[in-house]
């Protein structure tokens, strides 16, 4: 029972506890099992408690035990660093048990006050008294209360010394820190003196104690040896051929290019500094790991071997780093900007400079392997600083500098002044320090120079590197965006996200794989660096407000796996189940929409309660926004409510035809907040749900497609008007598509001196084919028409009877005919044509 | 649509988790509480019904009726007649 509220503490610690109180919203096995357990440890047996106090307090006496091995380990290895990290992560840890120990005793506090309540106070003086048995429970009751509140102070205090001692090793970390690097020391002949004298012995210890140890290993562990070794060279070649295998477009410089692109300079800057570099790191790895496996190396001698691959990596990164930046043979790799001298002497200086800040370590460490005096390790470090601050100098009086344009095989410049300045300052500024005492000083400095120099550059190549990667375009210009776009047709877009990505992913890399490196060379240990990352994971604290790294991304992950899981059971339900039973398509829409919104109001509650947000306290934000939602969302409230109504009600769904407004057009989308409709002319019309419910909305296919299309006909007057309604009802019966019932009606609309105005009313299957149906019929009635002979409009201008006398009429025709005989020669047509007319007015009139 | 799913993160982003305990005195009088945190002992009180927010990784109180409980972190406690109820 203890061990498993115990457990449960512990997740509570952990920040787990969100994610496993969401797994009974996902599972609803979950959700059944979880109560009976915890019922189950609820219902705490009386008899248990006792011997759980007795547990609690040897957890407890075990805890000070430990504490006390803590601070005894911390007095012993005072002078060690990395341990002192151990250490204290150990006293760190003690503390939370502690606490978790003291904890669980809680329950069993409020089982006996809620005791004591009910037994109640004991009776007054004069009283009767009780029965033994109570007096006898309130007695043990408060003994094993006092005890608890006994066990919880001694708790506090350990608590207390345990927080004491892990400020303490801080405080004894900073001080071997400082002292490492203030720490200074008379430099004078008496120093060199003694320093000499060590030195030979240090010599001949070191003869004899590496020659005793090659004798023992050639005579009893030859074979282990050459194991080893072999099996590393081969872990080296192979890791050398492979990589150049794999990567070798990174890491080489293509012969065949006469002048590199600046990407391409650049990445292979980057890539051929850091790939071979993690080889030879793992070649040392496997290296040591070897010898230590084969039992190889000794006590004493396991150190050395460490030290010196370690110097050897460093070196090796260092001049790998030193020939990409300055490419001292071939001009066109060069990144920067200098002449092929000054390439050549900077790359020997820096090279210099690792060789002897390494060797000073290495030879360092030899020296406290072998117990040699303090004094010789701070000769070497003061020697090696010293050269060092030289070789600075040096650099600084050297002329690399080109300017724009200027061939790399010309004469350099000088450096600028405030980089000679620098050069020159940090340089004698080493050698001073040196030469004062402070050595340690000047063996940090040189160290920072050096390596964290190193690393800063190879960071800003990598950053160059990155952001090259991802300007826009440039991906697709570098080998690889090539290759892609030829093996998998990425398009131009595709190829630019890519290179985005690519970007990204190296300043990540950058980021992960260099800061720790720089942090390690300032003094920190690999543990503070673990704890960091673990509480940056974990919990990131600003004042009273707890945020969780890995929560937020648990809360993202289950989000994303909610919406998954939606659109995957809504096709479910919309193509297995609601396909198969057959319901209208509005229902079926209105159910997969319904089904989306639930999905992702469910995944957002699961996502955001993974990701550690209470949600209790989203009711205070919902009290105090529901102001602002009543009047700055109103309109977006209504119509998302509106657009709820909608799916219920479903007054028209997707595909009808609908009128609201003054839009008219096809329901292509019925979303929450808005529904779309497609005009006649094609165009997207968004209307908000709300004017849908609020305002009339017209739906020629709403419960049916059956339409009614009018014609309007119309048809010179001087016909007869049964004799064209009786041809219409023909024609309209005739008519293909039109309904026989309801029954096609002709109606005898109007009529004037000119026309007489019908109309067509006939009624369709499927109102969508109604234009087609018109202009088929309008063409059969034109048809019947012209076979029959039935005018449909009159002569272009109204016919004006004239009246003329028999006299008149012989007058003109006498006039006529003069006229005529005078134009014969011209023209006969135009003289008769009135002659003619006249006496067919005659009989109008 | 957009704009209030922004608005409603938003401000379940300003609501964010609360980790730290809670003590809220029920009493009619100020209670005084010791509190063990980090390594230092520090007394708080509590005016009546206020609530204070106290020990986000973990304490030791003493309540003013002399029990001692430990806190994880996140409970909420009430304090009523010098006693305290976790929640």
């Amino acid at each position: 029972m203890f061990a498993m509220r115990r457990r449960l503490s512990l997740f509570n610690e952990d920040g787990l506890l969100p994610i496993f109180r969401l797994l009974p919203v996902l599972l609803v096995l979950l959700l059944v099992a979880a109560p009976p357990v915890r019922a189950q440890t609820a219902a705490v047996p009386a008899t248990a408690d006792v011997t759980q106090l007795e547990q609690a307090n040897s957890d407890l006496d075990r805890a000070s035990g430990q504490l006390n091995a803590i601070r005894e380990r911390v007095e012993r290895d005072k002078d060690d660093d990395a341990r002192l990290v151990d250490l204290k992560v150990e006293a760190e840890a003690l503390n939370r048990t502690i606490l978790s120990i003291s904890v669980a005793t809680r329950p069993r506090l409020e089982a006996i006050k809620a005791r004591q309540t009910e037994l109640g106070d004991p009776p007054a003086e004069g009283a009767p008294a009780e029965a033994a048995v109570v007096v006898e429970e309130r007695k043990k009751l408060a003994t094993e209360r006092n005890e608890i509140n006994a066990l919880t102070g001694e708790a506090e205090n350990l608590s207390i010394e345990a927080t004491k001692l892990s400020n303490r090793i801080t405080e004894i970390r900073r001080r071997l820190f400082s002292d490492a690097i203030l720490k200074r020391t008379e430099i004078n002949t008496e120093l060199f003196t003694e320093a000499s004298g060590a030195l030979v012995e240090e010599t001949q210890t070191l003869n004899r104690t590496v020659a005793a140890w090659l004798q023992f290993v050639w005579k009893f562990k030859r074979m282990q040896l050459l194991g080893a070794v072999g099996l590393s060279l081969l872990a080296a070649l192979v890791l050398h051929t492979g990589s150049y295998r794999l990567f070798a477009p990174f890491i080489t410089r293509g012969v065949q290019e006469e002048k590199p692109h600046y990407i391409t300079r650049l990445s292979v800057a980057f890539w051929s500094t850091i790939l071979p570099t993690m080889a030879a790191a793992a070649f040392a790895g496997a290296s040591y790991f070897f010898l230590d496996t084969f039992n190889v190396l000794r006590a004493d001698i396991a150190p050395i071997v460490t030290v010196a691959l370690g110097v050897m990596v460093a070196i090796y990164f260092v001049a790998q780093l030193a020939n990409a930046v300055l490419s001292p043979v071939d001009g066109h790799w060069r990144l920067v900007r200098v002449s092929d001298r000054g390439a050549q002497l900077l790359w020997l200086l820096i090279f210099g400079m690792s060789i002897i800040n390494g060797g000073d370590y290495f030879l360092g460490t030899i020296s406290e392997v072998l117990g040699s005096p303090v004094v010789l390790t701070v000769v070497k470090s003061f020697i090696a600083s010293i050269i060092i601050g030289a070789l600075l100098v040096v650099t600084a009086f050297i002329k690399p500098v080109l300017r724009q344009g200027e061939k790399p095989d010309t004469q350099g410049r000088p450096w600028p002044r405030s980089v000679f300045i620098l050069l020159v300052l940090t340089g004698l500024g080493l050698v001073f320090a040196s030469l004062l005492g402070y050595v340690g000083m000047a063996r940090f400095i040189a160290t920072q120079i050096v390596v964290t120099g190193a690393v800063v550059v190879t960071m800003y190549i990598g950053f160059l590197s990155g952001r090259a990667v991802s300007a826009p375009n440039a991906f697709a210009e570098t080998t690889v965006g090539k290759r892609l776009e030829e093996r998998f047709g990425l398009g131009q877009v595709a190829l630019d996200q890519v290179g985005l990505a690519a970007g990204l992913g190296v300043y990540l890399l950058i980021f992960v794989c260099f800061v720790p490196l720089i942090l390690l060379q300032w003094g920190f240990q690999v543990a503070d660096i673990e704890s960091w990352a673990y509480r940056i994971f974990t919990e990131i604290r600003i004042g009273s407000i707890t945020i969780s790294l890995v929560g937020i991304l648990a809360g993202i992950l289950l989000f994303a796996a909610g919406l998954v899981i939606t659109r995957w059971f809504q096709k479910w339900v919309d193509g297995n189940v609601l396909a198969r039973s057959q319901v209208d398509a509005g229902v079926r829409n209105s159910v997969r929409t319904a089904v989306g919104y639930a999905g992702v109001a469910l995944a957002g509650l699961v996502g955001i309660s993974a990701a550690g947000i209470n949600l209790s306290s989203l009711a205070l934000v919902a009290g105090a926004l529901s102001l602002g939602i009543g009047f700055g969302l109103q309109n977006i409230v209504s119509n998302f409510v509106s657009g709820l109504i909608l799916l219920a009600e479903r007054p028209f769904k997707v595909g009808d035809w609908v009128v609201a407004g003054t839009t008219e057009g096809f329901v292509r989308r019925i979303s929450v907040r808005a529904t779309e409709i497609e005009t006649f002319q094609r165009q997207t019309v968004i209307v908000p749900n709300s004017l849908l419910i609020n305002g009339q909305v017209g739906n020629w296919t709403h419960r049916n497609k059956l339409g009614r299309v009018d014609l309007a006909i119309s048809v010179h007057g001087s016909n007869d008007p049964r004799q064209v309604q009786e041809m219409l009802v023909e024609v309209v019966r005739g008519q293909q598509g039109l309904l026989r019932n309801p029954e096609p009606m002709v109606v005898f609309l109007a009529f004037s001196a000119s026309s007489l105005d019908f109309e067509i009313r006939a009624f369709l299957a499927d109102i969508l084919n109604g234009t087609t149906v018109k202009s088929e019929l309008r063409a059969a009635i034109l048809e019947r028409f012209r076979q029959e002979e039935i005018a449909i409009g009159g002569p272009a201008a109204p016919e004006v009877p004239v009246k003329i006398s028999p006299e008149g009429a012989e007058l003109i025709s006498a006039l006529l005919d003069q006229a005529t005989e005078k134009l014969r020669p011209q023209s006969t047509s135009r003289r008769r044509k009135p002659a003619d007319e006249a006496p067919e007015a005659d009989p109008a009139a | 649509m957009k704009r209030m799913i922004m608005m409603l993160l938003v401000s379940v982003a300003m609501s964010a988790p609360a980790m730290a305990a809670s003590v809220t005195n029920k009493d009619g009088d100020t209670q005084v509480l010791v509190i063990v945190e980090d390594g230092s002992r520090m007394e708080v009180a509590l005016e009546p019904g206020s609530t204070e927010t106290i020990c986000p990784s973990g304490c030791f109180v003493t309540l003013p009726n002399g029990d001692r409980i430990a806190l994880n972190g996140g409970e909420e406690v009430e304090i009523q007649g010098g006693a305290a109820s976790v929640k």
